[in-house]
């Protein structure tokens, strides 16, 4: 049961904790609102509103609609194979027995490493003289592109080292959830004689579609806020071939100081990240099963 | 029958334990290539077992970039930041669960929204909230700036959710103040969920880049990630500096793998119940 | 003298539902005092209100004649045991039992020697290193009682604290809480459902049923004289028989018989008659008859369900008669005992007697 505190106590318990998180979340998502209404440009201590200037002038830009095409095709071509990927690993897991542990953790190593140390260490793998990839690919008698220079192999750079990060982390929660269907299930599907396929499509992932939901969420604005491995892998380019939305948000925040049109494009990602989440738990109404 | 079932445990093992190697075969590579010398490189830079060892690559690294430094600045920031943030998430998800007031709910939602706010929407006004504060490139703005964690908060309220409400009535009945059943009841049930907490916090404060590059830009007051980009980008992508960029990179990267192999079966603990439902 | 003591107590939930509308208990100091009812009657909330736990909407609450609405559960010097136990799961059982005391700013070696008396007086000394996890539901329980006890706290509460426990278990805790209160001379109050419960340990009972008192009193008063129909059929295993009796030329009847009933008052048409089944007993001679349906076959005695007309009716026989199904059996009633109620208002009806 729930009291009714005395004033001082609420106090204590609220009021030292929050301050943080009123100064450096709630406030700056306010002023940046505000901010992109403006033309302030970070040195000048004039500025003038502008209306909606900052977003017509966005939506309308070439680097914003290339940024938009960009993030998606990275957003879908990440995120749908890390967690198909990762559901998989963890099927294949869960059959495993006294070697279970330790095959998990080499998947999950990956998530405990810094992005930008590991993102170092991928340039060089795609590095096309002394890189093992395209040695490999050589000795395989396999294209090997050049990886950081061609916009079209540059951006699956950035894919392939996101997946590398994350598909071990979801095999995780697939691997949890998947423990915790109860036995009785498949013994039910077993006497049903439903084939290894029907027993997929028609147990698995029903029961285990929350975890898909979270992923999903979860690994969406993990994907609008990738920064990291850009910065370090291609910088955006080449010719801004990998420049998603986060990385255009940088370049006019903190290169050109364009403050209104930087906190104009941070809240069009907040309203695409707020978007995309409310349509994935809207859509989970109809086809997830707690 | 049994045979079979064996063979196929064999296949999957041997596919499963492929894919391990290769997830942690940019790690291994990269501890390889710290100690390989340029010639080994170019020779053949699959080859995992070097010529010989050249432990001068570090040497070379730490004298390029002030690397201990750097970790020692990540180390204590993060440490304040996951004690602090513990602190006070443990408090308002207390008061979240513990306590009825005006705006519980309206609190509720807006934590739950901070949750899914890109962190990208903040920065602007940050950097200059730090400017006023005159705390720009310093350890202790980066410090304070990260002291709000909403999934900590999100966590614990889950599990103190979870804490039968007669131990805590049992307490107030004892003579309890609301501080000691948080502190003396509450958060030692709760040891674990805290655990976890700090784990995961500590794996993204230590990691984190984006933020500290913006706000950081003198040497001494780098943390790992920003020292180890400047470091790296400072070399370029000549290869013959390959070995020492690793070696290098090597230094920032092996204080998280120790962690992670002393404390792995907590990590993949933590991680698994950290999926935070609304 | 009385040590608790409400008055005019409402309790309103947010969402408008009422749990007590006027209220009034008190509660005498030094005695053992059972507030028994179904679940959902309101007697968990009472007690929580008595330990500052749950806040009233009106009323006065008064301890020690003081008035103490606004006085929260940590000030109220209360001491309250829990049907869970709600023992702390990360502390040794000595932890848990002095955990009042340090709380409340008691030296150590103080905590220290109570503990270790609370502990002789339950059985306990063995296990105070141990986690709660380690112990069985007994000792947990005893655990929580421990934690009261130390508290030389002038008032026990008491929440269902035997319901998770085995039937013989519970037998075995009841002596012992009926000791533990001699040896204490400490106000206990004791909330349950279990009329067993009720009847073997309290000093006075108090009946309670969707959020009204239905009869304070001894066991006995409320076991020999229910107040109304509520508490005859809810005291007692089997409950007491409630027979329906109308006027037939002045006189009421049952089964076509006249009762001798006196005293009713003139306008009261039917009326219920309130018998135990150890209140009824076989007999011969006369011309009441009951058709067995059931025996229960309880060892020492005997309970014979049947009806008489269409209303059931159940006796007990200590004999070891053997009756059988459809058999018919003449009733004696004990008339030493008048228990009269009336249909509408269900309150037993004082000045009814048996001539």
């Amino acid at each position: 049961m729930a009291i009714k505190p005395n004033k001082w106590t609420l106090l204590l318990f609220l009021a030292i904790p929050l301050i943080p998180l009123a100064v450096f979340w709630i406030f700056p998502l306010l002023v940046s609102i505000w901010l992109s209404f403006t033309d302030w440009d970070y040195i000048s201590p004039t500025f003038h509103y502008v209306g909606l200037n900052n977003y017509t002038q966005l939506l309308s830009s070439h680097d914003f609609q290339a940024a938009v095409g960009h993030t998606l095709y990275y957003t879908v071509f990440s995120v749908i194979p890390i967690i198909v990927i990762g559901f998989l690993l963890a099927v294949l897991l869960n059959r495993l027995k006294y070697t279970y542990k330790f095959i998990q953790s080499l998947l999950f190593a990956p998530w405990v490493t810094p992005m930008i140390g590991m993102a170092i260490v991928w340039s060089w793998i795609f590095n096309s003289q002394i890189g093992p990839l395209n040695q490999v690919l050589h000795a395989l008698h396999l294209p090997a592109p050049q990886w950081l220079s061609n916009p079209q192999a540059a951006m699956w750079t950035i894919i392939i080292v996101t997946i590398w990060k994350n598909v071990g982390w979801a095999a995780l929660f697939y691997g949890d959830a998947i423990s915790k269907i109860p036995r009785s299930l498949f013994e039910a599907a077993d006497v049903e004689s439903l084939s290894i396929w029907q027993k997929i499509t028609h147990v698995l992932i029903p029961l285990v579609s929350p975890t898909t939901l979270f992923l999903f969420i979860v690994e969406i604005l993990d994907c609008l806020q990738a920064y990291d491995q850009i910065t370090v892998l291609t910088q955006g380019g080449p010719a801004g071939a990998t420049r998603t939305l986060l990385y255009l948000y940088y370049e006019l925040g903190f290169k050109q100081f364009q403050m209104g049109s930087a906190t104009a494009l941070s809240i069009v990602i907040l309203v695409v990240a707020a978007i995309l989440s409310f349509i994935a738990i809207r859509l989970s109404r109809h086809h997830v099963y707690y | 029958m049994k045979h079979m079932e064996r063979i196929q445990r064999l296949v999957i093992f041997t596919i499963l334990l492929l894919c391990g190697v290769l997830m942690v075969y940019p790690m291994i590579w990269m501890l390889v290539s710290s100690v390989k010398s340029t010639s080994d490189v170019f020779s053949d830079s699959l080859r995992l077992i070097p010529t010989a060892f050249h432990w001068e690559n570090f040497a070379n690294a730490l004298a390029a970039a002030p690397f201990l430094t750097y970790l020692w600045n990540s180390t204590w920031t993060t440490t304040i930041i996951v004690v602090l943030q513990l602190l006070f998430a443990s408090m308002v998800a207390y008061a979240l669960t513990q306590f009825e007031f005006f705006g519980r709910r309206g609190l509720f939602a807006i934590i739950l929204g901070t949750y899914m706010l890109p962190s990208a929407t903040t920065y602007i006004p940050s950097y200059v909230i730090l400017g006023k504060l005159n705390l720009l490139n310093s350890l202790w703005g980066l410090v304070i700036s990260n002291l709000a964690n909403v999934f900590s908060i999100l966590l614990l309220r889950q599990a103190f959710l979870k804490v039968p409400k007669e131990v805590i009535e049992a307490a107030r009945s004892d003579g309890a103040s609301e501080w000691s059943i948080l502190w003396r009841i509450v958060v030692p049930m709760n040891r674990n969920t805290l655990l976890n907490a700090a784990l995961i916090s500590f794996v993204g404060s230590f990691n984190d880049y984006l933020w500290p590059s913006l706000i950081l830009n003198d040497k001494h007051n780098m943390v790992i990630s920003v020292g180890l980009n400047q470091f790296s980008n400072s070399l370029g992508s000549f290869e013959k500096s390959f070995p020492i960029v690793m070696a290098g990179t090597a230094l920032a990267v092996i204080p998280l793998i120790v962690v992670y192999v002393i404390l792995q079966r907590y990590f993949v603990h933590s991680v698994q119940t950290a999926s935070v439902k609304g | 003298m009385a040590i608790i003591e409400l008055k005019h107590v409402r309790k309103q939930y947010d969402k408008g539902e009422t749990i007590f509308n006027d209220l009034n208990l008190s509660i005498q100091e030094g005695d053992f005092t059972v507030i028994v009812g179904p679940s959902g009657c309101g007697k968990s909330t009472l007690l929580r209100i008595m330990a500052g736990l749950e806040q009233v909407s009106g009323g006065e609450i008064y301890i020690a004649d003081k008035l103490e609405n606004d006085v929260p559960a940590k000030k109220r010097n209360i001491a309250m045991v829990f049907q869970n136990y709600a023992l702390y799961p990360h502390m040794t059982v000595a932890k848990n039992i002095g955990f009042g005391l340090k709380m409340r700013g008691a030296k150590k070696a103080v905590i220290k020697e109570k503990v270790q008396n609370a502990a002789e007086m339950l059985d306990l000394t063995a296990y105070l290193d141990k986690y709660p996890a380690d112990l069985s539901g007994g000792q947990m329980q005893r655990v929580a009682l421990g934690r009261a006890i130390v508290r030389d706290s002038k008032i026990y509460l008491m929440d269902e604290p035997l319901s998770n426990l085995d039937a013989k278990l519970r037998a075995t805790m009841r002596v012992e809480l009926t000791k533990l209160h001699r040896q204490m001379q400490a106000t206990t109050v004791y909330v349950t459902h279990d009329q067993t419960e009720a009847m073997t340990m309290a000093d006075r009972i108090i009946v309670l049923y969707e959020g009204v008192i239905q009869q304070t009193g001894t066991a006995d008063e409320i076991y020999t004289h229910p107040a109304n129909t509520f508490v005859a059929s809810f005291i007692g295993i089997p409950p007491m028989n409630l027979l329906q009796a109308s006027r037939q030329d002045g006189e009421f009847c049952l089964a076509g018989q006249p009762l001798n009933i006196s005293k009713v008052p003139a306008d009261q048409t039917d009326l219920i008659i309130g018998l135990r089944p150890e209140d009824i007993s076989p007999t011969f001679d006369s011309p009441i008859a009951m058709t067995v349906d059931v025996v229960e076959n309880m060892g020492a005695d005997q309970y014979v369900h049947g009806t008489l007309g269409a209303q059931p009716i159940v006796f007990r026989d200590s004999s070891h008669t053997h009756y059988h199904q459809g058999q018919s059996v003449g009733l004696h009633f004990n008339r030493h005992i008048s228990n009269f109620y009336d249909p509408q208002t269900t309150q037993r009806l004082e000045e009814a007697t048996w001539q």
